[in-house]
Order: structure tokens, then sequence, then C-alpha cells
């Protein structure tokens, strides 16, 4: 990815004013533009400077690029005005539906996996790459059923990425949390997937929830050993950029900072031992 | 399209039913994780937004109007406006029968985030003089309130008039009650020039145009001074 290097965080109006008092300096950002194109003017300075002091990748939540329906012009329209705006170059989304009828439910929905929803997917992303004049990246999203499928999931994101020519965001605690849900190999799973196509990869934290003995892919918790391991498995074969995304249960910077850290002296002793 | 799609469509409407009718349903496990978790999302958005309106209904009634609300999902990519849709569904289903003051809160609380979020060019405030003309700025809105929204007491039948305004000296929202002639000359500021205004509503209403000047000048020009009035 260009100018995109290292380690990054995702930027959240929880701690965007605290930068200026902490020495926490990651190697690259992420914001969600759905949360920035409206803010309170007292975050507009700061985040202004933040977004153009580090490279910057956008990772939207609205785009619901697995809908069944027509794209939704306006809105991708709104995102490029957001890209350009901040000079963003890198545009990430899931693999998943979250809108029908243009009724939206905010929430990342799972996808029939089928060869006509490769399709689907696959025009679509070409319709919202004409608009934004910049490639798409999809990322693995967590799943909690499928609701129809002709395929493993491996194979229908291998055959999205290669017939939209889209780029992989690789969701490490993704891959995790579905591979614990759906009782498949995590590992087999990063060892099938395309690496030729994933430019940057998530780490995140998820918890068990008790009454639907299932884990549940939160962003509220810190990252569990079990995701850091397959994090260095899966660096010995990827080797990309990769990021914190923490959305709930927001700690101080410092606190995420370690986790940064933590993050950070994986991918150096990974590459060290190449 | 629809044809080439229908069974991804059926797929994808079927789990978008199960979402919205998630009370009537009886799902599997699976289905009601989802439910949960859009539950949980438009629940928190709604939380966040209405502080003083959800201390006035009981747990029970916000979830079921929540529920009510999810038959009928937004059409917004923007999760913040959740809310407007929520505060203009249960008004229009009179979800709160007999407590029209809910209404008014919803309206209040909503107009403070909307006016929060909104984007603002950088703009001098305008010099006061009676033969200028005005308008409201997009920063602020003016509103006539048949409940006590600002005072103590909410259920409290007192017709009232509001204007409510982003201060960009403390980025927050502020508001400030107004008497019915300011409303009525803050209504009316298409119509000429500040003076030409107030002479027609003093005519209407019997006053002495020096008097009403006299009164009317500091508190205009402090919504001038605060960019309400541009």
């Amino acid at each position: 990815m260009q100018n995109i290097n290292g380690c990054g965080l995702g930027l959240r109006s929880d701690f965007l004013l605290d930068l200026k008092y902490n020495n926490f300096n990651p190697d690259f950002w992420e914001v969600t533009p759905e949360n920035w194109m409206h803010m309170p003017k007292i975050f507009e300075k700061a985040f202004e400077e933040t977004v153009f002091s580090k490279p910057t990748i956008a990772h939207g939540l609205s785009l619901s690029i697995g809908s069944a329906d027509k794209l939704n012009k306006k809105f991708v329209k709104q995102i490029k005005t957001f890209l350009d705006r901040y000079e963003i170059e890198h545009y990430s989304e899931h693999l998943s539906f979250s809108s029908l009828n243009n009724n939206q439910t905010y929430e990342l929905l799972p996808l029939p996996m089928t060869k006509k929803m490769i399709e689907i997917i696959s025009d679509r992303v070409k319709e919202v790459e004409d608009i934004i004049q910049r490639n798409l990246i999809l990322e693995n999203a967590t799943y909690y059923m499928v609701p129809y499928s002709e395929m493993q999931e491996v194979d229908f994101i291998n055959e999205v990425l290669e017939k939209s020519g889209a780029k992989m965001l690789l969701d490490v605690n993704n891959v995790f949390v579905n591979a614990a849900n759906h009782s498949f190999k995590s590992r087999k799973f990063i060892d099938q997937i395309d690496k030729s196509k994933v430019a940057y990869m998530h780490m995140a934290g998820h918890y068990s929830d008790e009454e639907f003995n299932m884990k549940i892919d939160s962003h509220g918790m810190p990252i569990c050993s079990g995701v850091w391991k397959l994090l260095e498995y899966t660096l010995k074969q990827i080797d990309v950029p990769v990021m914190i995304e923490r959305d709930n249960n927001i700690p101080p910077l410092d606190e995420l900072a370690l986790e940064y850290n933590q993050m950070k002296e994986i991918v150096q002793r990974v590459r060290n031992a190449k | 399209m629809q044809n080439n799609n229908s069974l991804e469509r059926a797929v994808q409407e079927r789990f978008l039913e199960i979402i919205k009718n998630q009370k009537e349903n009886k799902t599997s496990n699976s289905y009601k994780v989802y439910q949960k978790l859009v539950f949980y999302r438009y629940e928190e958005i709604i939380k966040n937004t209405f502080v003083q309106f959800i201390k006035h209904i009981s747990a029970k009634e916000l979830e079921d109007s929540i529920y009510e609300f999810l038959k009928n999902p937004p059409k917004t990519q923007f999760v913040w406006k959740i809310a407007n849709n929520y505060r203009k569904f249960v008004k229009k289903n009179d979800i709160f029968t007999n407590r029209n003051y809910l209404y008014e809160l919803l309206y209040f609380e909503w107009i403070e985030m909307e006016l929060l979020m909104k984007e603002y060019k950088e703009k001098e405030e305008s010099n006061f003089s009676w033969t200028n003309s005005y308008k409201l700025s997009i920063s602020a809105r003016i509103k006539k309130l048949n409940y006590d929204i600002i005072g103590t007491d909410y259920e409290e039948l007192r017709e009232n008039y509001l204007i409510i305004y982003f201060d960009f000296t403390s980025n927050e929202v502020l508001y400030r009650e107004i008497n019915q002639f300011i409303y009525v000359l803050i209504k009316s500021l298409k119509e000429g020039s500040l003076e030409e205004i107030l002479n027609k509503l003093c005519i209407e209403n019997d006053i002495n145009l020096t008097d009403a000047k006299n009164i009317l000048e500091e508190p205009l020009k402090e919504l001038i001074l605060n960019k309400a009035l541009i």
C-alpha cells in the first residue's frame, strides 16, 4: 500500500483531543468516514491535524457492498468527497451487507455465499471504484450464521477478490472468531487465503457470549492471546501493515499504546526472524 | 437486476424481516445474535442522544418503542441520525400517548445534537443596525413549546418560546427563552429590515416603536453577536 507502513490505530473521538498531550504516535491512522463526515466543531481542527500528520486509511461501515440492491451512488459520492478532502488514498469496507431496499441496520450482516453473489459484488466493486477513483479493499467480516451457501468462506472470499480485483483487509480477529464459532481451523484459513491480495490487517478484541455460546466480535476488549498468536502465524506468511481497531470500552490512550506496542514488537520479531 | 439475483435478494429480504420483526419471531440462536446486535446499536444512539427523555420513560417503554421503530428502519447511512428518525417515528405513531411533553423533549434534545454536528463556515458576526436585514442562521433554531421543557417540570403546560443556537466561543449548543414578540420578529426576518418588520409588528400590536426599539436592541445585538442572526 502506497504510503502505509508499519502499525496503525483506528482514530476515535474518545481520545482525539488527548493526542496533543500524549507522545503516542502510530505509523498510520484509520478513520471511519461515516463517523467523521459530520463532527462537532470542537473536533474539526484536531481531526484535520491528525489525518494530515500521518498516512491515513478510510474504513467504511455503510457501503453495504453485498446488498442485492442498486448501489447508492449518492452515498458513494459523499465518500469520495470525504476521501478527497482529507487526501486519503485508501478506502476499505466489509464483505457483508448492512442495508436492503435502503433500510439500514448499521450491522454487518452475512452474505449468501453463492456464485451469483460474487458476480453482484464484483459489479458493485467496479461501480464504487469508478466513482471514488480508488481501489476498494474488502474485509472478511465476522458472521454468526451463514444464511445460504454454495461454498466455503475462504473460497468465496478468494473468488470475490479474483473477480472484483479488490484487495483484501484481513481481519485476524474475525478469522479467529469465525473459526471458533463455525468449527474450522483458523490457521488453515490463513494458509488458504490469497496472500497476494492482502493489503493490510486488522486486530481487535472479542468476548465469549454465554447465552449464545459464541464469540462476539465486539472491538470492546483487549486482544486475547489466541489472536496475538494467530497474528504472529499470519505475519510469517503475509508482511503487510497491521493495526488495532477499538470501538467500545475505549481505554485511556496510554493503555491503547501498550497494546499497540505489543503489536509492534510482534511485527518486528517476525520480520527479524525472516 | 432483481430478476437476476432473486435467490440472493430473497435470502437478504428474509434476514432483514427477521431483524425488523424481532419481537414476534421465534428464531434460531444465530438470528437472535443479529437481532440483539441491531437492537443494541439503535438503543445506544437513542440513549446517548436523548439523555433527559429516557429518564422520563420506563426501560420497558424504551425497549418496546425501539422494537416498533425497528420495523421502520431509517434510510440514513449515518448512525447519529437514527435519533431523529426515532423522534419522528414515536411522534407520528403517538407511542407515548397523553405525554406530549415527551415529543417536545425529544425535539429539544435532537436539535441540540443536530446543531452540534453541523459544519459551519467561519463567518464574522454582522454589525447591528436597525436598517439592516437579517436572517436566522443555520446555527440556530426558534421553537414554540407548549411544555416547560427548559424548566424543572417538563409535564407542566406553559407556552414558551426558545432560541437554540450553536455558540462559536464555547463550541456548545445554548438556548435562551425569548418572548413571543421577539419570536414573531425573528420569524418575520425575511420580510425586510429590522426596523420595517418591527414597525409593522408595533402597529399590529399597538406598541410604541421607540419603546420597542429600546427594549429589543440589547437582546437582538446579543443574538447577532452570537451569530444566531446573520
